[in-house]
């Protein structure tokens, strides 16, 4: 804390302040909201329910990617899953190398066994912290490079073709959008795990693993099965992926990782853990994906989505940051 | 550590009290040195050419790329932070110095431009890691993705100019540092290791650092000057990462935008196998210098090994974790109560 | 289940039987032996106080209980017989029916207080409880606790360290553990509370409970425990009844020696004003006051938790901007930043070693002379050997125990750091030193070594002004005594006739004059 006392002025500031401390994730669902008339400003087709099921395919992916570095990042103790993006891509690479090509390409194969993989990856991130007590970053860091490298080994060149039931998935089944049938699913996992009791052990370990630990948790479990979970939200995430693309890319996967912890911290996930949750991964990933809607609509050229990505998740960081400090000092 | 007036002390108990990673042996970073050494025994048995001269000057030229790549990274660690900026920062100077090469921009006019560009970044690093209290990770990741997109906008994808024939000579295999049968950018490098080992160590501004890294709080209330020191640590860090960024254009001769993608997680792996803890406050440069070593000498016995792409990156992260796990284990707990 | 507690209710308070019995217990940190052949035993329907000085390993013994850590040797037999060597971790220890609450408030931030409460106590995917007789539990539980409880719902950020010790307290409470282990737990919290949670551990008591009552408060320890074990240097000096022991005996068993009280020196007068204080208001609708410091004269502050007298101390050294008013020194100038302070003279020294005073993996050297380096430098660079001698010459009169000056500062006790960390100041020459509660968590030698520091540096002219959490210290050493109630000084009591129970009785905001005379103090 710096010496100086913010002059808080205006009821108004301070109740948003108040209001953000509250909930992690209110800043960006203001932030949606904003993004969100500007995108039917400037495209009023935008939300047409014709297009609907294919503008939602699109960003699924990076919805679900954010979903998957969020319970990593809660668990704390400098938790983070930096091996996110390579999974997605390896998910990818393995239905489309492994699977389809020896003709294991149908549903009741590839959904099952690509989520025990992802669910397997995550566990071993997981293992890695908790009992080898590795820093995260530096085990996911690992794993990260073993991913890539298996992704190419399993697919050296970008080919393939997705099975044909996963076109739907990034259409629509009758009047269902495709991509709900994989964020509805994996939405309902979490609020599962919001419910149990799981979800206090989580946070519990993720602001002070020691306060959790004498109160009797597993702190050491609980670590683990957050990163298999995060496991299995990209292994669904590579799913969307495979669906949207309609084949294979080694490559693909590593921009995820970023990208998805930016959304992660966006949507109020604190770096130190202990605090956050999916709701705001999903609304600032979903964020993300406007910018870039938005972006493309009003043509800026595509060399300037990286700049104006890095600047709006500043700015916005920024800002949150302030809000909060008013809203702690109100308290 | 040994006490050698102990009649127990045998040649087995010897040996592997001097291989158990103590905190002792772990203080002299001995894992560290015996693996350098082990791994060029390694190299030189299995792989031919591996112990001839051009081979270990060139990979003494691929650590120094590495090494000042991951100075600024180790700075940033010590304080408890990390940089993920580094990449983008190496290349935009390496496109920096061909295109103003090219554009016949005198030579210490665009030294200058890259200087200035590197204290902007480290400033706004720094600024928005300690004023906005938004943790480094995302700072940098931020400012990382600006820079690839300036970078994009700028060239439109399509970098132009070349090296200058000094800067190609200064990284090249048969160069000469004076008497010194090195090339000039290994003896850069090493002249880099000694100084900054000694500055950190000695340094009365530099231990700000360390105390920083430590304790913000007992910083602020002992007079360090904290955001100073924040700023000055990216600063530094945008600085080194553009010395890397510039000795790169010697070697590959043009400007190439994602030159600097490998030392995104190479420069934290060096830094964290070097021993430098990424807790902040404890370790060293030098140590760094290690780690690059080791982690060239085990890309150079892979590819001697004929790995593929594919097979060198899925070594490589095992051997991360293994190395990690046997000398960089956090503390359980219970003892932390 | 987890979280269940073992053993049957006693119905009769005179039926007590030994419900852990610790036989040789031992246990060492490298080469320091932390514990050696301890061996007592905890009864049902008692309060057992455990008493030593830090260092004497009672913090290891409550983490071996609580399964923190393991023993090296030694055994722990249980009411049934069953014989245990140690505990795997804090939840195994819970199934025999101890729960800790540990000196540190431990807190997950990120968690309501209810959630604070019954964390650990479900299994790993299956509720313990049923949410709302989870909420019912834990609201009865804070309400005997506290008149003021926190709400269940609140976020643990918004609680004072007295709310965050109610909740760590409740946590343990709501177990009904056979054996409650309280460790040093009750710092932070108002008299008021204090006098419940005793109240509470004496119905627990009734129905056949066990207490572990971890304290340095000799009034507190004689109160309300059954019996006493006293530890010193890792081992067993005795385990008697309370009702046959005085404070001074237990004292001294403690430290093995007789106790010289220092702050008997002569009154002096005192020198010109140092520092002035003007229409200082510390809150918002506070009364503002006014305040003197002079040259060679010892301010002691005191308040109940959150009453203002931290605000204080720390606006004295521009660490706290009052909300008006302003402090100056002699030369005019408002105080508004440490820096400023530190040029004028005035330092201060920190209330918590851990997390404001020590650099921790640095050296003892280091700690000592981060804020003077401008002392030692020749061209920036730090001299090693000039260090060392300011080291040396400011540390004789503290009589710092150490190995060697590039040891990191951890090595040392608690007592030699907090030593470290107050010559890390006076090696600036400064002329107001304001002290945060120096002496808490550390031996008695190193707080008689301190106490005449203090009277050394009064005695040279130096102005210093302390906040103590233990009253008796202030009685002894103070020339007066400020006592702060609602963010304002309520009485300033001189040392000519202060007395702890007038300090307490200020805390609470009663004068004196108010109040039948009470015998004894």
């Amino acid at each position: 804390m710096t010496d100086a006392t913010f002059e808080i002025r205006g009821p108004g500031l301070r109740s948003i302040g108040k209001a953000t401390f509250a909930r992690p994730w209110m800043f960006s669902a203001l932030l949606f909201v904003v993004l969100l008339v500007c995108n039917l400003l400037v495209l009023p087709g935008f939300l047409a329910a014709s297009n609907f099921a294919a503008t939602l395919a699109v960003g699924t992916p990076w919805v679900l990617a954010a979903m998957a570095a969020t319970p990593s990042i809660l668990s704390g103790g400098g938790g983070i899953d930096i091996s996110i993006g390579p999974l997605i891509g390896f998910v990818n690479v393995f239905i489309i190398g492994v699977l389809v090509a020896n003709g294991l390409g149908n549903p009741a194969i590839v959904i099952p066994v690509v989520i025990i993989l992802g669910v397997a990856v995550g566990t071993v991130n997981g293992i890695l912290v908790a009992y080898v007590r590795l820093q995260p970053i530096v085990a996911t860091l690992g794993m990260y490079l073993l991913l890539v490298g298996l992704a190419l080994v399993v697919l050296p060149q970008p080919g393939g073709t997705a099975p044909a039931w996963m076109v739907g998935l990034a259409g629509s089944f009758g009047p269902v959008p495709g991509a709900l049938v994989l964020i509805v699913p994996a939405v309902g996992v979490w609020i599962a795990i919001y419910r149990s009791p799981f979800h206090r052990a989580l946070l519990g370990t993720g602001s002070d693993d020691r306060a959790a630990f004498t109160a009797g948790v597993n702190t050491q479990l609980v670590r683990v099965c957050a990163y298999a979970l995060g496991g299995f939200f990209a292994a669904m995430a590579g799913i969307a992926l495979t669906a949207l693309v309609q084949s294979g890319d080694p490559t693909l996967g590593s921009s995820f990782t970023l990208v998805a912890i930016s959304a992660a911290v966006l949507g109020g996930t604190s770096v130190a853990g202990g605090v956050g949750g999916i709701t705001g991964s999903i609304i600032a990933a979903l964020d993300i994906y406007l910018i870039q809607e938005l972006l493309s609509a009003t043509h800026v050229p595509s060399f300037w989505i990286q700049v104006v990505y890095g600047a709006i998740l500043l700015i916005s960081l920024g800002i949150n940051s302030v809000i909060r400090t008013l809203g702690r000092k109100t308290q | 550590m040994i006490d050698l007036k102990d009649d127990n002390v045998s040649p087995i108990s010897f040996v592997s009290r001097l291989v158990r990673f103590n905190s002792k042996t772990r203080e002299l970073a001995i894992p560290q040195i015996a693996s350098v050494l082990l791994l060029f025994v390694f190299g030189a048995v299995m792989i031919q050419s591996y112990a001839t001269k051009s081979s270990i000057i060139s990979m003494l030229i691929i650590a120094s790329f590495l090494g000042l790549a991951a100075a600024g990274q180790t700075l940033v660690v010590l304080l408890g932070g990390i940089d993920l900026s580094i990449p983008f920062v190496i290349g935009v100077a390496n496109v920096m110095m061909a295109q103003f090469n090219g554009d016949r921009w005198p030579i210490w006019a665009t030294f200058v431009a890259i200087l200035v560009m590197a204290v902007c970044v480290g400033v706004v690093n720094g600024l928005a890691s300690k004023l906005l209290s938004i943790h480094p990770l995302i700072v940098t990741l931020a400012t990382g993705a600006i820079l690839q997109g300036a970078l994009l906008v700028w060239t439109g994808g399509n970098p132009t100019g070349a090296a200058p024939e000094w800067l190609t000579k200064f990284v090249s295999l048969l160069s000469k540092t004076g008497p010194i049968p090195l090339p000039p950018i290994v003896a850069f490098w090493i002249f880099v290791v000694i100084v900054l080992t000694v500055l950190l160590r000695k340094l009365s501004s530099a231990r700000s650092i360390f105390a920083v890294g430590a304790n913000g709080r007992a910083a602020d209330l002992t007079l360090v000057r904290s955001t100073g020191v924040w700023i000055s640590v990216f600063v530094m860090s945008a600085i080194m990462a553009s010395l890397a960024g510039i000795a790169l254009t010697g070697f590959s001769s043009t400007g190439y935008l994602d030159i600097g993608q490998p030392y995104l997680f190479a420069s934290i792996a060096t830094v964290v196998i070097g021993g430098t803890s990424l807790l902040g406050a404890r370790g060293n440069y030098w140590r760094t210098a290690l780690g690059a070593l080791m982690f060239t000498e085990i890309q150079t016995i892979m590819i001697g090994f004929g790995l593929s792409q594919a097979a060198q990156q899925v070594v490589l992260g095992v051997l991360i974790v293994a190395i990690m796990a046997l000398a960089g284990r956090g503390e359980p707990v219970g003892k932390r109560i | 289940m987890s979280g269940k507690v073992r053993g049957e209710e006693v119905t009769s308070p005179i039926e007590s039987r030994a419900l852990y019995t610790l036989e040789g217990i031992s246990r060492s940190y490298g080469s320091t032996q932390a514990l050696s052949e301890c061996s007592f035993d905890i009864r049902s329907s008692e309060i057992h106080a455990l008493v030593g000085e830090n260092g004497s390993g009672k913090s290891t013994l409550v983490k071996l209980l609580s399964g923190v850590l393991s023993p090296d040797g030694g055994r722990i037999v249980m009411a049934d017989g069953t014989v245990r060597t140690k505990w795997k971790n804090p939840k195994k220890s819970a199934k025999d029916g101890i729960f800790t609450v540990f000196q540190e408030t431990l807190v997950a931030e990120g968690l309501s207080v209810v959630d604070n409460i019954w964390m650990g106590f479900d299994g790993e995917f299956r509720r313990g409880l049923p949410v709302a007789e989870e909420r019912r539990l834990a609201a009865n539980t804070l309400a005997e606790l506290s008149d003021n409880p926190p709400a269940l719902d609140a976020p643990t950020t918004s609680l004072d360290l007295g709310g965050r010790q109610l909740v760590v307290i409740a946590r343990a409470l709501v177990r009904d553990p056979q054996l409650l282990i309280l460790d040093e737990s009750t710092s932070a919290l108002d008299i008021s509370d204090r006098e419940k949670l005793f109240d509470v551990l004496r119905s627990r008591r009734a129905r056949g409970r066990a207490t572990l009552f971890i304290s340095h408060r000799m009034d507190e320890i004689l109160t309300l425990s059954d019996r006493i074990t006293v530890l010193r240097g890792g081992l067993v000096v005795v385990t008697q009844a309370t009702s046959e022991t005085t404070a001074s005996a237990i004292l001294s068993l403690m430290t093995g020696r007789d106790m010289e009280v220092a702050g008997n020196r002569k009154r002096q007068t005192l020198g010109a004003t140092v520092l002035e204080g003007t229409a200082l208001t510390l809150r918002e609708n506070a009364a503002a006051f006014d305040f003197v410091l002079r040259a060679g004269e010892v301010v002691g502050v005191a308040g109940l938790e959150g009453h203002g007298q931290d605000d204080f101390i720390q606006s004295l050294c521009g660490l706290y901007r009052p909300v008006s008013g302003s402090v100056k020194s002699v030369a005019g100038a408002p105080i508004r930043t440490l820096r400023q302070a530190s040029q004028l003279g005035i330092v201060y020294v920190p209330r918590d070693r851990k997390s404001e005073g020590i650099f921790e993996p640095l050296s003892i050297l280091e700690n000592f002379s981060m804020p003077t380096r401008s002392k030692y430098l020749s061209g920036g660079f730090l001299r090693s050997r000039r260090q060392r001698k300011a080291f040396e010459q400011y540390t004789q009169d503290l009589r710092v125990k150490y190995g060697s000056l590039d040891d990191p500062i951890v090595s040392l006790s608690g007592g030699n750091q907090q030593k470290v960390i107050i010559a890390r100041w006076l090696a600036s020459d400064p002329s107001v030193v304001v002290l945060n509660d120096p002496t808490r968590g550390v031996d008695q030698a190193t707080k008689q070594d301190i106490y005449l520091l203090i009277d050394r540096l009064c005695s040279e002219g130096v102005s210093v002004v302390i906040l103590s959490t233990e009253i008796e210290e202030l009685v002894v050493l103070a020339d007066r005594t400020i006592v702060f109630h609602e963010f304002a000084p309520f009485a300033e009591l001189p040392h000519e006739t202060v007395s702890t129970r007038k300090i307490v009785n200020a805390m609470f905001g009663h004068h004196s004059s108010e109040l039948p005379e009470e015998a004894g103090i």
